[in-house]
């Protein structure tokens, strides 16, 4: 049998299935990688290539879940399901919320020259810069925001929201690293956490830039900016987890997909 | 054709006829008798071969002799028994089958 062919995949699947079954569930491991080992040798005599005939040995042996339920204390596919779920929204949940402090904080300093510049003039209320588009619609008072530190908008939400989502990611990083967390058993497949991240910052990225350059044509400046920084990086959030989810090497949803009976 | 409830009857009844054999040669001949009317996943054979040891109707050893580690199984007096009881079952319930249907034909 081939090291990363059809029946290696589909013992791994098994085994992860098989968590928590005791004797029972090693002994049916054993018992099916001989069953396999045997059906892909008859295969073969009958003069289908490695891959045909670990592929057919696999289908005839049924989906390794119909399978794995079977022997009792079996985690089945909803215990593992749940834990990859646990694991999966851990890190959406921590990097969509450093995206969002990410986002803010970046704004706040990339609009920190025109604050400055606002400050120079010294002509709080009545400058055109403490006015629309530089600012929300609605009544402004630049001298008790700029006095607040809030001016053109608040930073430390951002800064506190952004520093939860950091501190969700590194103790992820750091508990996957150093307990069971980092076992397959709790680890979602690649190419599916890919896609969940990919997807929904893609979108909001597209969508976010697109805003900021109406904002530009519109000649509204307020929320131009952050919608470019926040959109920008959601892009290239979405751009990092589409690679990581289909570099080479990595399993994909086709490969890793359990074989139906 | 779905064999669902009637496992248990073949495996015993493979296991009657066959004698110790390891699990892929059960397979193999439940395959074969039933001319490849039953399509069962096979892996699902070897839970089911649990089930039926855990009830004490089949005993299972690790053989060590072939060139590669097999599990054997056989069936226990209890599994003869049930063998014998689940058959009877089986005959009337065909019975009552073809006398409601109205025969073979």
């Amino acid at each position: 049998m081939t090291a990363t062919g059809p029946v290696e995949r589909y013992l791994d699947e098994m085994f992860d299935l098989l968590s928590g079954t005791g004797a029972d569930g090693r002994r049916l491991l054993i018992e099916a990688e001989e069953h396999l080992a045997e059906a892909v040798a008859e295969g073969r005599a009958r003069g289908l290539d490695d891959e045909a005939a670990e592929r057919q040995a696999v289908d005839r042996f049924g989906a390794a879940n119909t399978i794995a339920r079977r022997v009792p204390g079996s985690s089945g596919t909803v215990r593992l399901s749940l834990r990859r779920l646990t694991i999966g929204v851990w890190a959406l949940t921590g990097t969509a919320l450093a995206w969002y402090g990410l986002s803010g904080a970046l704004t706040w300093l990339l609009s920190w020259p025109w604050t400055r510049l606002l400050i120079a003039t010294d002509r709080f209320g009545g400058h055109p810069m403490c006015s629309p588009p530089w600012i929300p619609p609605g009544e402004v008072d630049c001298v008790r925001l700029y006095q607040q530190n809030d001016f053109p908008t608040s930073y430390l939400p951002h800064l506190f929201i952004g520093g939860i989502g950091v501190v969700l990611v590194i103790a992820l990083l750091i508990l996957r690293r150093s307990t069971a967390l980092g076992a397959p058993l709790w680890t979602p497949k690649r190419s599916v956490v890919g896609l969940v991240f990919a997807v929904p910052f893609g979108l909001a990225g597209v969508a976010l830039v697109l805003e900021g350059i109406q904002g530009i044509t519109l000649d509204v400046q307020y929320y131009t900016l952050g919608d470019l920084v926040g959109g920008l990086l959601a892009i290239a959030v979405s751009a990092v987890a589409l690679r990581r989810a289909f570099r080479p090497g990595a399993p994909r949803l086709a490969a890793r997909r359990p074989v139906t009976a | 054709m779905e064999i669902r409830g009637h496992l248990d009857l073949l495996l015993l009844s493979v296991l009657d006829n066959a004698g110790p054999v390891h699990g892929y040669a059960v397979i193999t001949a439940l395959r074969d008798s039933s001319e490849g009317a039953f399509d069962l996943p096979e892996g699902t054979v070897y839970p089911a071969l649990q089930r039926l040891e855990r009830a004490g109707l089949v005993a299972s050893r690790w053989d060590e002799t072939a060139a590669r580690r097999r599990r054997v199984y056989e069936l226990t007096d209890d599994g003869r028994r049930a063998r014998a009881a689940k058959k009877q079952e089986w005959r009337g319930f065909v019975v009552g089958v073809q006398a409601v249907i109205g025969g073979l034909a």
